[in-house]
């Protein structure tokens, strides 16, 4: 309690004025009495003098009460408390399978993931918040992301959508998550950067950020011994005759030696079983050779242990990365060499005066010279590429050819990065006007005129691409057969690079739980339960890659057509998820503090005075009622 | 009218004469010794001895004797003269004292009855009446300091309502301006002993408060009794019978107050700083329980009657009873 004006506490001088008065009134009482005969000469306690103890009435005892409430409510008494700083949570929520695994023991014996318990507690946390409170949650995987900001206001949202969130990554970043963390900090805020992790990873401590604000760990990790295997560096490989030889790593990473059950399953049909001894921490590797014909594989462990999802490794034995290209030319060789040295590629190759196939069932259509078509007013879908356009072209815009050009290598795109074209020359060059869609992946150096001088006119593009509308568009303005590329080694090179540019990349084989894999195109993608999953409407396309692979298993990709046409498997096990021992205690990192502006307190105030002045109204109209009944 | 006398608003919740207690009054009369001198054809017996009818001795006729009472019968036997001699009855002179000094004007802060002054009127009306009722002759006579005119002497029942009329009109007299002027209690009895030889029966209604009292030191005024020693001193029987009827109020008795006050006395006016306490309320009532065995003292060692009668207690009820007790009526 803090006075405002505390010059009135000179008002507690009245209490004394109070108590004098009532003396003097005291002694001022007379009471008549018939006489002073049988009083006199009694001994009284101060004979002879004037009483001067102080009359103890209910009076006096209201004045006083009055006078102090007065003095107490002009001295302005206000009532100060600390007000809660508003708090900004960061939670940082491992995502990784490892997360998944079952082995933290509840109370009643029975079992939970770690991945619940550390939701349950996150659960608690976003529900202790107060509204003015805030809070993020991050993910903590390979590339963490913000899953959930808000404030108290809107943490039943969040809750709700935590309750369908599931783990599924593989491998963390952990300098990454604390530095978008950092990102968050509120400086208006008291800020608490909480990680829920069962640390079953490796964490160099000299890499960690300094933090601006205090960083707490709730390590969840299982009571019992980890005792995990998992199936390691599951591939295949087709023999010449057809046949799929299929390998599998088996590691126990669990203290105690283990006997495992293996089942081979060959399109779904169980092709072998077999027993194995494990040691501690030890591992076994194992062939299988798969008859022809075979698309699809699994490998299994068919005890159970902490983590389920590394006990079944799938394969999707087809070719899945062939794309069909077709080359219309009517000098096809130096180019038809260079498409089918790349692999991957499924060539054809036809003559432009020829009944040309539907460009439709191709992935990409090179036309090279005279075979692009004159009449186009606008790029058909697809993805097209285009060597040595002829002159008069819509839609490339050209005057004349150039000689004898070279090309300026300071010019090359980082597609281009790598490939050797010194030395390189281009005698016939299509000076095209670059459209606006076009990106210039090489320009021709200058040239010097016959008068020694530089000249002053821009530079010939020789490499560009673009995307104008659904075409994917690739240009190369030089005739090949005009230059010494086809006897370079930077021909291949530069083909593969076209490829890449005109072409989505392979995908992948294998790729492990979490992990984006690179998708363009309008498909569909069906997920091991059987979900499809379809770009969104707005984009009508996988923006370069497809990040949805939490499920292990086979995920298969279908056209617009409703034709598989590629598909990968995503496998739980690895060598950084599949450990589930602790691996780092959170003391030893001991992750630096920032110097943190200190919040002024907020202090909330409730004053007092009008509550005394109600008292001592309540009072004085008390003493006056006792006044007006005497 | 005569229920009227005395009657005050607030105090009408006690009744004072009704018919009732007036009837019932009549039956009661003063308890008054055979030696008092009283005026003849009174109902009363006297010493004497006087000519009647019924007789019990005789004397020898002397001239001016009544013929009627000649004892015919003895002249014939003994060819003398003789009268006979009965038991005289007489009237007895009341003479009602009542005190009207300012100390009996006062009444207890808290009290809620009468005051010593009216419960003085009150008893001195009734006592009237009671003599009147029994064929005596009665005189009232104020006083405080000095003697105020009387009433009467009067008699007959018939000059009752003259009686109560002149008790109240009657007042306490002012205080003294700057203490003693020369009179006092003692003083105001002696006089009136002197002008009234023939004595009778007086009845001091009286808190018996002397202001010369207050001159006096304190072991005298503890010992304050021998004021009224020497007072009835002057009125000794046989020719005076005397009756103190010494009003007080509970308050005077047993006082209740605490604190400091200045008391402040209602006859000098004078002012004594004083602080209640236990201690000297206790010294208090041993004082006044003193002073009232030294006055009962002194009455009994004259032949007065001593009753100490407090303000309060009703007349009827408590009063009269407290007379008979005390052997004053019959």
């Amino acid at each position: 309690v803090t006075f405002l004006w505390q010059a009135a506490a000179w008002g507690l001088i009245s209490l004394p004025i109070i108590l004098l008065l009532h003396v003097l009134r005291n002694r001022r009482q007379q009471l008549p009495i018939s006489s002073l005969q049988l009083w006199r000469g009694l001994q009284q306690k101060k004979q002879g003098s004037l009483p001067r103890s102080i009359p103890l009435s209910v009076m006096l005892m209201l004045q006083l009460l009055v006078a102090t409430g007065l003095t107490l409510a002009l001295a302005q008494p206000v009532f100060s408390f600390l007000l809660k700083q508003p708090s900004h949570h960061i939670f940082i929520l491992d995502l990784t399978t490892s997360m998944t695994a079952e082995d933290v023991g509840l109370g009643s014996g029975a079992i939970a993931s770690r991945f619940d318990l550390a939701k349950q507690s996150l659960q608690a946390d976003l529900q202790s918040l107060a509204e003015q409170d805030a809070f993020t949650l991050i993910g903590l995987k390979a590339k963490p992301e913000v899953l959930f900001s808000g404030t108290g206001a809107q943490k039943e949202q969040t809750l709700l959508a935590l309750a369908n969130l599931a783990p599924g990554a593989t491998g963390i970043d952990l300098l990454a998550a604390l530095d978008l963390a950092k990102g968050f900090i509120d400086p208006n805020r008291q800020n608490q950067i909480l990680i829920l992790t069962d640390a079953a990873y490796s964490v160099d401590p000299a890499a960690l950020p300094m933090m601006p604000a205090p960083v707490e760990w709730q390590i969840i990790s299982g009571q019992a011994p980890a005792g995990n295997q998992a199936w390691l560096n599951v591939s295949a490989r087709a023999w010449p005759d057809g046949r799929q030889r299929l390998f599998g790593r088996v590691v126990n990473y669990s203290d105690q030696p283990v006997a495992k059950t293996i089942e081979v399953y060959a399109d779904e049909r169980r092709f072998d079983t077999l027993t194995i001894q494990l040691e501690p921490q030890g591992e076994t590797a194992r062939v299988w050779t798969l008859p022809a014909q075979t698309l699809t594989a699994a490998l299994q462990l068919v005890e159970a242990d902490s983590l389920a999802l590394d006990n079944r490794a799938d394969l999707l034995l087809t070719e899945t990365n062939q794309a069909k290209v077709l080359l219309i030319s009517e000098t096809p060789d130096t180019l038809s060499r260079a498409l089918t040295a790349q692999p991957g590629v499924e060539l054809s190759v036809a003559s432009p005066t020829a009944n040309t196939p539907d460009p439709a069932n191709f992935d990409l259509v090179v036309y090279e010279g005279s075979a692009l078509p004159l009449d186009w007013s606008s790029w058909p879908g697809g993805n097209i590429w285009v060597v040595n356009p002829p002159l008069g072209h819509p839609l490339l815009t050209a005057q004349n050819f150039s000689r004898n050009l070279r090309p300026n290598l300071a010019t090359a795109s980082a597609l281009l990065s790598g490939i050797d074209l010194s030395g390189v020359y281009f005698n016939r060059v299509l000076q095209l006007t670059v459209p606006p869609w076009a990106e210039v992946d090489l320009l021709a150096a200058p040239v010097n005129t016959s008068s020694g001088e530089i000249s002053l006119a821009p530079p010939q593009p020789l490499l560009f691409h673009g995307t104008p509308e659904d075409s994917r568009i690739v240009v190369w303005t030089f005739d090949l057969a005009a230059s010494n590329l086809p006897a370079r080694l930077a021909l291949p090179l530069l083909t593969a690079a076209t490829l890449q540019m005109v072409l989505s990349p392979a995908l992948q084989a294998v790729v492990p739980v979490g992990q984006a894999v690179a998708l363009n195109g309008n498909f569909q993608i069906e997920l091991p339960d059987g979900v499809r999953l379809s770009p969104s409407p707005a984009q009508q396309s996988w923006a370069g890659e497809f990040s949805q692979t939490k499920q292990p298993g086979i995920y298969k990709v279908f056209n617009q057509q409703n034709q598989s046409v590629a598909g990968f498997a995503v496998h739980a096990g690895s060598a950084l998820e599949s450990n589930l021992h602790q691996q780092f205690q959170p003391e030893t990192l001991a992750i630096a503090q920032a110097p943190v502006n200190i919040l002024p307190p907020q202090v909330d105030y409730l004053e007092l005075w009008p509550w005394l002045a109600g008292l001592v109204l309540t009072v004085m109209m008390l003493e006056g009622w006792l006044a007006w009944r005497r | 009218m005569l229920k009227n006398i005395f009657n005050r608003p607030k105090e009408s919740a006690l009744p004072l004469f009704d018919e009732g207690f007036l009837r019932r009054l009549e039956k009661l009369s003063f308890r008054t010794a055979p030696s008092l001198r009283g005026a003849m054809l009174g109902e009363r017996r006297s010493r004497n001895l006087r000519p009647a009818l019924d007789f019990s001795d005789h004397r020898p006729y002397t001239s001016g004797d009544d013929l009627r009472h000649v004892d015919w019968n003895a002249y014939a036997r003994h060819e003398e003269l003789f009268v006979k001699l009965g038991e005289a009855t007489q009237s007895v002179h009341i003479h009602i004292l009542l005190d009207c000094s300012q100390s009996m004007a006062w009444k207890a802060p808290t009290a809620n009855g009468y005051s010593k002054w009216d419960a003085a009127r009150r008893l001195a009306g009734a006592l009237s009446y009671l003599g009147l009722a029994s064929g005596e002759r009665v005189t009232i006579t104020p006083f405080a300091h000095t003697l105020a005119e009387s009433f009467g002497p009067t008699e007959g029942k018939r000059r009752v309502i003259p009686v109560l009329k002149f008790l109240s009109d009657a007042s306490p007299h002012p205080p003294l301006k700057g203490g003693i002027l020369g009179g006092d209690l003692s003083f105001s009895l002696n006089a009136y002993a002197r002008t009234h030889p023939n004595g009778g029966l007086l009845v001091l209604i009286s808190d018996l408060f002397d202001t010369a009292g207050s001159t006096t030191s304190a072991q005298k005024e503890a010992e304050a009794g021998f004021d009224l020693a020497e007072v009835l001193d002057h009125l000794t029987p046989p020719r005076w019978q005397v009756l103190v009827a010494h009003l007080l109020t509970e308050q005077e008795l047993q006082p209740a107050f605490e604190g400091d006050f200045d008391l402040q006395d209602m006859e000098t006016s004078q002012s004594l700083p004083f602080h209640f306490d236990e201690r000297t309320l206790t010294q208090y009532r041993l004082r006044v329980r003193a002073w009232c065995a030294g006055l009962q003292s002194a009455c009994a060692r004259r032949g007065a009657v001593y009753a100490q009668i407090q303000a309060d207690w009703p007349l009827e009820q408590a009063v009269i009873p407290y007379l008979r007790q005390r052997g004053a009526v019959q």
